[in-house]
């Protein structure tokens, strides 16, 4: 924590250099395997401990995924998992097959990689621990590549040969033989005749690996899919050199090997969290009890484990003045800037859009006027007196309150956003303030999430004048996103609200997306990814759409992310390629609501 | 020098009767003395049989050429080498976003207490029938270049305003460059392009780089040489997936490196001054330093590079 407490101030300094780091790693991946289509999730986190280490298990994947099949090795490992083999073990002599098969074809090619495994190796030897029999054969490894003497258990003789012999390896097959031979012999010597041989292991269906991480049925494709995923989530692992642990932690439970899963969350540590959170994104809206309660009603299933945190930002309700509130300011002037250089062009949209909204109002009131016994008399109709039965000579008007429509804008600002800052800060501010001219209550809040916390930025509330409006141009991007429990969040406010039209406008850039650095002290909600997070975002929308809000979901992004947008927002969702029509959508979508509702 | 020139040529298996045309070129178009300064030999020449046969056979048939290539694919070397080849002298007009039409064919000055029309180097080039090399010609702005056309084209002729009509000797040649995929380069003008043969310059591959690096280095060890060129080529890919600029693609900075190992520099210190600090990004540095340690190990000397 110390090491982090300061760099931690500066969160957005520390953002850009987890990127950088991903980037650099992923490029000498690249360099290696020398396929650039190749995808690859670096690991900035063995970074920042083992810098050396990291290098040299990006090297070592370049050259393995270019000669070997590492979704073969991945579904291996699962099915000797699924048949019992222990997780630990099997990764660890995994990881030593595949560095003693990858490494002499990647020096051989470049001749400076012995240097950087001498190095991962040095690294892996100061921070690492050697317990159990695969963990030992890894030290003696280690220890007689680094040319230091060693001496290798008589027990230990057979598998260092079998290690050896992977040197010249060609195929998959001939790695996933030793590492087979390695568990057998080394991690479990009961194992093959308890449950069967490597032939037996390969059979192993999908459906059956699936079935063994998850109970629930799903169908072939889910299978498939969730398939997919463990492997690729495998892989990451099976390919790296070994886990140096963080020192301090070492220090204080030296004899709990699993303590980063289960680490109970710290009171004081939370604190602290929360007191950074503040300072980071403002004061929050609500007091503690609130607060307290809102979580435990909201952060439930997918999301238990997180926090919600309310706020004007940092601008308006400032913990102190620090990096982050001068970062915010900043991007708040930039955009002003483009906002007084496209003031004209906006002031026009505001105009249109405005007029488009009342002229939809006003038609509904005319339609709404019929013809009744009683209300505004219509001269027209004054011929029928006396000659028709039931003259109807006036019009009663039906007309509602204006106020019977709700708006809520909600703007993902993620950090995904970050190369359009100006330009939604400006569209959103458009709509506002057409919304406002119109005179229909709306509220706008951008969401993002850092750590477990989603922040719900509010510029301005339903009933805010419309000089509130300008606080838009604080927009500012920033974070991951964890859409469906902002989509919670507004929900609930929108709920509560007597207006009887309900709609809430979704701008989004892409599926959603925590995965929770991990921080200390706390308890870290599962990752937030991928398949589940699409379809838990979908399920959000369907449960607000069945609750009579309407939902429309806007996309602006790019076109891989675009099936899963649909997937989230079915029906009512619009992909545009330019955030410069947000506005113009926003507008044309309400008009047709008001003109078509009754 | 003439046998120079056949060793040359037949040592890159440039057909026979391509050869004979050359020299022919040679013998028909003599250099005048006062241009024999700005015939070249140069001290690398050109190596890649195709592109060299297309360039040779295109000059032949009266064409100007249009090289494209990346960066450090040889597009100077291989003007350098023609007219080397075809015995012309060379013009460098550089082409820059401030270059207009006075600074290529001319302009008017005063000397001699009157005005006269200073010739420019397309002008100089034309009448001396040189081969004039407009470097970089998509830098230059379409309208300052657009002069040219009837220089390039069946008119061979320079139009300058105000005199006559400037005709071409039957030996002038342009040859332009255009570096592709580089920061800042716009799309020639279809009217300009029309009039070149267009020579599409292939990226270093492992074989011509490897001899190139073998003529720089007769006493370069194989190892040394395969991870230099090795380098170049992991860099060269990288550029071209837009991973790295280009800066740091420049094969003459390499050569300079390698030169500074055998007067007893560190080659992992060489390659940094050759090749890495041409970046001046801090992250593309970490990026192109990277790749270098995987291939020149810091434990590495002027042993380990140079035998003998
Ligand atoms: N095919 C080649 N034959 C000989 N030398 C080459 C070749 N390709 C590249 N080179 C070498 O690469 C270096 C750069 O060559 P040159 O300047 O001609 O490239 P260029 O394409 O003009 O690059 P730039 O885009 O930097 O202007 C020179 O040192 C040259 O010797
Ligand atoms: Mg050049």
């Amino acid at each position: 924590m110390e090491g982090r407490g300061q760099a931690a101030e500066d969160l957005p300094a520390l953002e850009g250099r987890r990127l950088e780091i991903e980037n650099r790693l992923r490029n000498l991946f690249w360099t290696v395997s020398g396929d650039y289509s190749l995808d690859v999730r670096p690991d900035a986190e063995t970074f920042l401990r083992s810098p050396g280490l990291a290098l040299y298990d990006a090297v070592k994947q370049g050259a393995f995924v270019s000669h070997f099949d590492p979704r073969a090795l991945a579904l291996y490992t699962l099915q000797k998992r699924a048949m019992g083999a222990d997780e630990q073990a099997l990764t660890t002599l995994t990881q030593l097959c595949v560095d003693a098969a990858a490494y002499p074809l990647a020096s051989r090619e470049r001749r400076g990689v012995a240097e950087m495994r001498a190095r991962a190796f040095r690294e892996l030897l100061e921070g690492g621990s050697f317990r159990g029999r695969p963990e030992q054969l890894r030290k003696c490894l280690i220890l007689r590549f680094l040319g230091q003497p060693v001496q290798i258990p008589e027990e230990l003789l057979p598998a260092v040969e079998i290690i050896d012999g992977l040197s010249d390896a060609r195929d998959t097959e001939a790695i996933i033989a030793a590492i087979d031979r390695l568990y057998n012999s080394l991690a479990d010597p009961t194992f093959e005749a308890l449950h069967g041989d490597l032939k037996a292991v390969r059979r192993v269906t999908g459906e059956a690996l699936v079935a063994f991480s998850r109970s629930q049925a799903l169908s072939d494709r889910q299978i498939q899919q969730v398939l997919e995923e463990y492997l690729s989530a495998a892989r990451e692992e099976l390919l790296k050199t070994g886990q140096v642990r963080p020192a301090r932690r070492e220090a204080v439970r030296p004899n709990d090997s699993q303590e980063e899963e289960v680490a109970p969350p710290d009171p004081a540590e939370a604190e602290k969290v929360y007191a950074f959170i503040e300072r980071q994104f403002g004061k929050s809206d609500l007091p503690p009890a609130e607060r307290e309660k809102r979580n435990r009603r909201l952060c439930t299933g997918i999301h238990r484990g997180c926090s919600l945190h309310f706020t004007q930002g940092v601008l308006q309700n400032p913990v102190l003045k620090n990096t982050q509130y001068l970062r915010t300011q900043m991007q708040s002037m930039k955009n002003e800037m483009y906002f007084q250089m496209k003031g004209q062009n906006i002031q026009r949209s505001v105009t249109l859009l405005s007029a488009m909204l009342k002229q939809a109002q006003i038609q509904r009131m005319d339609e709404d006027a019929v013809p009744s016994e009683q209300g505004q008399i219509v001269p027209g109709r004054l011929w029928k007196v006396g000659r028709i039965r039931d003259p109807k000579l006036f019009d009663r008007e039906k007309r509602r309150d204006q106020a019977d429509f709700l708006v809520d804008i909600l703007l993902d600002s993620s950090s995904s956003q970050a190369l359009r800052q100006p330009q939604i800060a400006a569209q959103g501010y458009i709509v506002s303030q057409a919304l406002s001219l119109a005179g229909i209550p709306h509220r706008v809040c951008g969401f993002c999430s850092y750590w477990d916390y989603t922040m719900i930025h509010r510029y301005r509330d339903y009933d805010d004048p419309i000089e509130a409006n300008r606080s838009i141009l604080q927009f500012r991007a920033f974070g991951e996103n964890r859409d469906a429990l902002a989509i919670r969040a507004i929900r609930e406010g929108m709920l509560a609200r007597p207006e009887e039209k309900k709609i809430l406008i979704l701008l989004s850039d892409g599926r959603p997306n925590n995965l929770g650095v991990r921080r200390p002290g706390s308890s870290r909600p599962p990752a937030y990814v991928g398949e589940e997070a699409v379809r838990d975002t979908a399920q959000e929308v369907r449960k607000t759409r069945s609750l009579g809000i309407g939902v429309l979901g806007i996309f602006v992004g790019s076109e891989e992310d675009l099936a899963a947008e649909r997937k989230i927002y079915g029906k009512e969702f619009i992909y545009s390629r330019s955030i410069l029509s947000f506005a113009h959508i926003v507008g044309t979508y309400l008009r047709t609501l008001m003109e078509d509702s009754d | 020098m003439k046998q120079d020139i056949h060793a040359y040529l037949t040592g890159q298996g440039v057909s026979e009767e391509l050869i004979r045309e050359a020299a022919a070129f040679r013998e028909r178009y003599p250099v005048e003395p006062e241009f024999a300064g700005r015939v070249e030999v140069p001290a690398m020449p050109f190596l890649g049989k195709d592109t060299l046969e297309m360039a040779m056979a295109g000059l032949l048939q009266g064409e100007n050429l249009l090289l494209c290539g990346g960066k450090a694919t040889g597009k100077n070397v291989l003007c350098q080498t023609l007219s080397w080849v075809f015995g012309r002298p060379a013009f460098d007009i550089s082409c820059h976003i401030h270059t207009d039409s006075a600074s290529l064919i001319g302009t008017d000055t005063f000397r001699d207490n009157q005005v006269q029309f200073r010739k420019g180097p397309v002008t100089l080039c034309a009448q001396a029938g040189g081969f004039g090399v407009l470097d970089e010609i998509n830098m230059a702005k379409n309208d300052a270049v657009s002069v040219l056309h009837a220089a390039l084209d069946h008119r061979r002729r320079i139009d300058v305003p105000g005199y006559q009509r400037i005709p071409l000797h039957p030996a002038a040649r342009f040859l332009a460059t255009m570096n592709l995929g580089y920061a800042g380069t716009r799309e020639l003008n279809e009217a300009l392009v029309s009039r070149f043969l267009v020579v599409d310059m292939p990226p270093l591959q492992k074989e011509t780089l490897e001899d190139l690096l073998r003529r720089y280095f007769p006493d370069m060890k194989n190892p040394a040489l395969e991870q230099f060129s090795g380098l170049f080529l992991d860099l060269q890919r990288k550029a071209g997936n837009g991973e790295i600029s280009t800066k740091a693609l420049d094969l003459r900075g390499m050569i300079g490196g390698i030169r500074a190992i055998r007067s007893g520099l560190w080659p992992s210190l060489a390659i940094r001054m050759g090749v890495l600090n041409k970046s001046f990004d801090s992250f593309e540095k970490e990026i192109l330093e990277d790749a270098a340690n995987t291939r020149i190990p810091a434990g590495w000397s002027r042993e380990d590079v140079f035998g003998g």
